[in-house]
């Protein structure tokens, strides 16, 4: 829908943990289906995915194996291990506690205070 | 974490493909973005221009990734690597400098630690070698003269039974035989010991066995254990050689057990009392502990023990005390008999261990001192590249980057010094044990080894830290803008770095005369040693020492006769000039120590003198050289009544005031015949060099020939032949006596200084090593000084400076750091001097004259360190001067 949401620093590593958690992707599909699944909302800098992936596979959060994708090309495709999906939980928990605290700070009433 | 090292490793190991797989993944990327955008409706040549545009900086996006796999800082290091190696191509005179300083230093420093190590750290051979500890005893009231002596049966009888700290313990008593049956007896040397000595060490042996519980009665005790070196020697290391049998003194006893070669025994005499001085310790015999009546004398027996687990040395300790009070409280005389329970490896190197750690810490000021060297030339090279910097640093280099690089350059130089210094190292070791004294415990034992190796490697990291730490915060430091515009300065001292290399020259000077005026403390401490009147004439002298077994010469009579037909056979040699039977040869320790008693001394025995008697021939005085002062010497005339000679301090502490001749005293208690005194001898130093001489009394060798004799001969001869003559007429009078060990006193008097030489001769080379390196860094830093005024100099010249001016003030300045460092220097020689005072002999530590001896090389040195450059800036013509950019 609309406006374009401003990527907080570090969520972009939340982001990726969860699109890889949906299915293995290489380095382009991660970034369409942030795309996607925000309806558009969240344009990734292309220069700070490839980093951000390597970081994340540097810590064991994620593996990368050569595959060959639908058109035939050798491409990397990352999946998600199981420290990184705790990892991708513990930071899920935490950013939508973070979500709910602002959300019921914003949605205060005069009356409430 | 685990993790991350893991991808770090796979990063390294894999590098170039690394790289090229992320080039074919971004580019995946880069086409699959391009075909997207195609698909939108771009054009194909458009689309991958916006692809890559979209993208970004391809090359910032690979370096961050380099970075996220935690290549970037493998990348970096190797860079410095690389930088550092060409800097050492670029100018090899500063490398070569830097690697052979650093060599000498590690290299001295390993060697010296990998002597150190065996000679007092390493543990001993034994099982649990921490729990195995030796038991002294000690009589208060005569410790000012005999500070400890072995153990008394009959109080190491009551510690088996009531000292429950100890798990074991074990008697232990020498043991002198000849090896007979052969062609050439040899006299051997060992031990006597309780059957469980092997068991209480924890000796793995390989061949045979140790003793058993009973082989200590009589009637089974003709067993013997052999050492190694015995096996191989005469048995050919034949196994068949267990169960065989082997002659002692005519008596078959048979092996039971050989040694293995690793096995280690403390040196004799710091085991038990009447072993020779460095005998090599090789047979072993078992014996009961003897039912000892005498509760007060013959502490000539060892002990050692081993601790409970669980118990401590302080238990041990305060349960031996109150067995030591009990048995106070039962002696019949006032003596307070104390024990004192030593780690059996701290009593080894009791004598050994200052002086060695003074060795240590002063070849560490000499690495302290190359490290200090070293940074001072590494500050002025990073000073003089401050341009050089500045643009690193306005290239975006950061600031940790560049102290980095500062310290990878120093470690490499450090890495390459420690390396040649490790081969110095195998070399120095192998010098070191060539001119260590004899005496030194475990010297067979030293070789480098893994630890040392490791040692090596940490100082020279820690080296390169040291030295690198002032470059490397030096290049952090620099600033821009001021570094940029300095390059083209006429000014003086707002040269960076100066102030800093000027502390650095004076920590030089202090170190360096701190060295120094510890090598002259030493060296005129040797020097006094030496010099000193040992009482006796040791030039032309040679000794031999004798066997007359207690096998074949049970009684007194047949040995002091066989003496007699020695003697004259001896005498008839020609050359000799005089010849003489001892019972103990001056320097080679105490024996036979006793009490003297007076006529009429009603003193208890704990007040009255304990000295060393020695038993000898008429001869004696002549062969030694010591002068008699009053009376006469003994002949063969006085047989058989109990003369005596006594040495002039003992006599005048007996008689005082009066003349001791035809006086008379008795040899311990007044219960036997007395002696008459008949002359009075000089005073002699005739135990140890460095003590004041302590009363001797001269008895006759026909009131006691010790079956381990010696003889003594003053001869005009060579040494060689005279040794041999001497030997042939032992021969031709009993060929069945063995003579071993034969020497000059020349030699044994030299022996007995050669620790102190030892340590002297180190600390003055190290003094000596650590003059010249403050030398070096003096002119090093007064001739840079000069070269970056010479602008100014040239500005002084043209107003009106003379050339004396110049001199002036360029000695002044240099002399400035110098003198300061003295000054610190010769105050922390003062302040540490304590620690000496236990290796200084009549030298005081604050001795002004010896101070000042030392010091005066240094100032010279220092004068010409300065004066040179100092010369340069005085020929300068202010014309050509002040041209120079």
């Amino acid at each position: 829908m609309g406006k374009n949401a401003e990527l907080l620093p570090g969520t972009l590593d939340l982001l990726i943990l969860k699109s890889v958690s949906l299915g293995t992707l290489h380095g382009y599909g991660v970034l369409l289906r942030i795309q996607q699944l925000s309806q558009g909302a969240l344009q990734v800098e292309q220069g700070s995915l490839y980093p951000a992936l390597y970081r994340l596979e540097h810590q064991g959060l994620i593996d990368a194996e050569w595959g060959t994708s639908d058109n035939n090309r050798r491409a990397r495709y990352y999946r998600l291990t199981t420290p990184g999906r705790k990892r991708l939980r513990e930071e899920a928990a935490g950013w939508n506690r973070l979500a709910a605290a602002v959300a019921a700070v914003l949605n205060a009433t005069p009356e409430e205070v | 974490m685990l993790a991350r090292i893991r991808s770090f490793l796979r990063t390294l190991r894999h590098r170039p493909q690394f790289d090229r797989h992320m080039d074919d993944e971004m580019r995946f990327h880069l086409d699959a973005r391009a075909a997207d955008l195609v698909r939108s409706g771009l054009s194909p040549e458009e689309a991958p221009r916006r692809a890559r545009v979209e993208f970004g900086a391809v090359e910032r996006t690979r370096e961050l990734c380099r970075e996220a796999r935690g290549q970037r800082w493998v990348d970096e290091v190797r860079q410095d690597l690389r930088h550092a190696a060409r800097q050492v191509c670029r100018s090899p005179g500063l490398a070569t400098i830097a690697i052979l300083s650093l060599a000498l230093g590690i290299g001295a420093n390993t060697a010296l630690f990998s002597f150190v190590d065996t000679v007092l750290l390493k543990p001993l051979p034994y099982r649990e070698p921490d729990r195995v500890v030796t038991i002294r005893e000690s009589i208060v009231q005569l410790r000012h003269q005999y500070p400890s002596f072995g153990a008394n049966a009959a109080h190491f009888g009551e510690w088996v039974r009531e000292v429950h700290a100890f798990e074991q313990l074990a008697l232990l008593a020498a043991l002198s035989r000849n090896l007979t049956g052969i062609d050439e007896p040899e006299p051997v040397h060992g031990l006597h010991v309780t059957p469980n000595f092997f068991a209480l060490l924890g000796v793995p042996f390989q061949h045979g066995r140790g003793f058993l519980a009973d082989e200590g009665e009589p009637g089974r005790n003709a067993v013997v254990v052999i050492a190694h070196s015995l096996w191989k020697r005469r048995f050919g290391g034949q196994p068949g050689a267990v169960g065989g049998s082997v002659q002692l003194d005519g008596v078959a006893h048979r092996i039971v057990g050989v040694l293995p070669e690793s096995f280690r025994l403390p040196p004799g005499q710091d085991l038990t009392g009447n072993l020779p001085l460095v005998a090599r310790l090789e047979v072993f015999k078992p014996m009961e502990v003897p039912r000892e009546s005498n509760w007060v004398g013959n502490y000539n027996y060892g002990a050692l023990a081993r601790l409970r687990r669980g118990a401590s040395l302080a238990q041990a300790q305060a349960e031996i005390n109150q067995v030591q009070a009990a048995i106070t409280k039962r002696l019949p005389v006032r003596f307070d008999v104390e024990a004192t329970v030593h780690p059996l490896q701290a009593y080894v190197v009791r004598e050994a261990r200052r002086g060695l750690w003074l060795l240590l810490a002063a070849v560490g000021v000499v690495l302290l001192m190359v490290c200090v060297n070293l940074a001072n030339l590494l500050v002025a090279r990073a000073a003089a590249r401050t341009h050089e910097s500045a643009i690193h640093a306005a290239l975006g280099a950061s600031r940790s980057r560049m102290v980095r690089r500062a310290l990878t350059e120093s470690l490499f130089l450090a890495a390459l010094g420690g390396l040649a210094g490790v081969l110095l190292a195998v070399w120095g070791v192998g010098l070191l044990v060539q001119v260590a004294p004899p005496t030194l415990p475990r010297l067979d034992e030293v070789r480098l080894d893994v630890s040392v190796l490791g040692f090596s490697l940490v100082l020279s990291l820690a080296t390169g830290l040291l030295c690198g730490v002032l470059p490397a915060w030096h290049a952090g430091r620099s600033s821009l803008q001021a570094s940029l515009a300095s390059a083209n300065a006429r000014t003086t001292t707002g040269v960076s770095g100066l102030r800093v290399r000027e502390w650095l020259v004076g920590a030089e000077v202090a170190l360096s005369a701190l060295l120094l005026v510890t090598a002259g403390l030493l060296t005129l401490s040797f020097v006094r040693l030496m010099g000193t009147d040992h009482g006796f004439n040791a030039e032309r002298v040679v000794a031999l020492d004798l066997f007359l077994s207690g096998q074949r010469f049970p009684k007194e009579e047949q040995r002091t006769a066989l003496a007699r037909r020695l003697l004259d056979h001896v005498e008839a040699v020609p050359g000799v000039q005089a010849a003489a039977v001892v019972n103990v040869v001056p320097l080679e320790g105490d024996s036979w120590v006793d009490v003297v008693t007076r006529e009429g001394d009603t003193r208890p025995v704990t007040e009255r003198p304990t000295v060393n008697y020695r038993f000898i021939s008429a001869g004696a005085f002549r062969a030694l050289g010591i002068p008699l002062r009053q009376g006469r010497a003994l002949t063969e005339a006085d047989r058989p009544r109990r003369v005596a000679v006594l040495s002039e301090g003992l006599a005048r502490s007996l008689w005082p005031g009066e003349s001791p001749i035809g006086k008379r005293f008795y040899r311990g208690n007044p219960d036997k015949e007395p002696f008459e005194v008949i002359g009075v001898a000089t005073d002699a130093r005739l135990v140890d060099l460095r003590k004041r001489p302590g009363g001797v009394v001269y008895a006759p060798y026909w009131y006691r020939t010790m079956p381990s004799s010696s003889l003594v001969v003053r001869t005009a001869m060579a040494p060689a032949a005279a040794m041999s003559a001497i030997r042939q007429a032992v021969r031709a009078t009993d060929p069945q006596v063995p003579v071993s060990r034969e020497r000059t006193l020349e030699e044994v008097v030299a022996r007995s200084l050669s620790q102190p030489r030892f340590q002297t001769g180190l600390v003055f080379s190290f003094a000596v090593m650590a003059l010249l390196l403050a030398c070096l860094g003096i002119f090093g830093v007064v001739s840079y000084t000069v070269a970056r005024r010479i602008p100014e100099f040239g500005v002084r010249m043209a107003l009106g400076a003379t050339a004396r001016d110049l001199y002036g003030l360029v000695l002044r300045q240099g002399m400035r750091p110098v003198l300061a460092g003295l000054v610190v220097g010769v105050g922390a020689a003062l302040v540490l001097g304590r620690f000496l005072q236990g290796l200084l002999h009549e030298v005081a530590p604050a001795d002004p004259g010896a101070i000042t001896a030392a010091l005066a090389p240094l100032l010279l040195v220092a004068t010409l360190a300065c004066w040179a450059p100092a010369r340069r800036a005085a020929r300068i013509n202010p014309v050509t001067a002040l041209r120079v950019e």
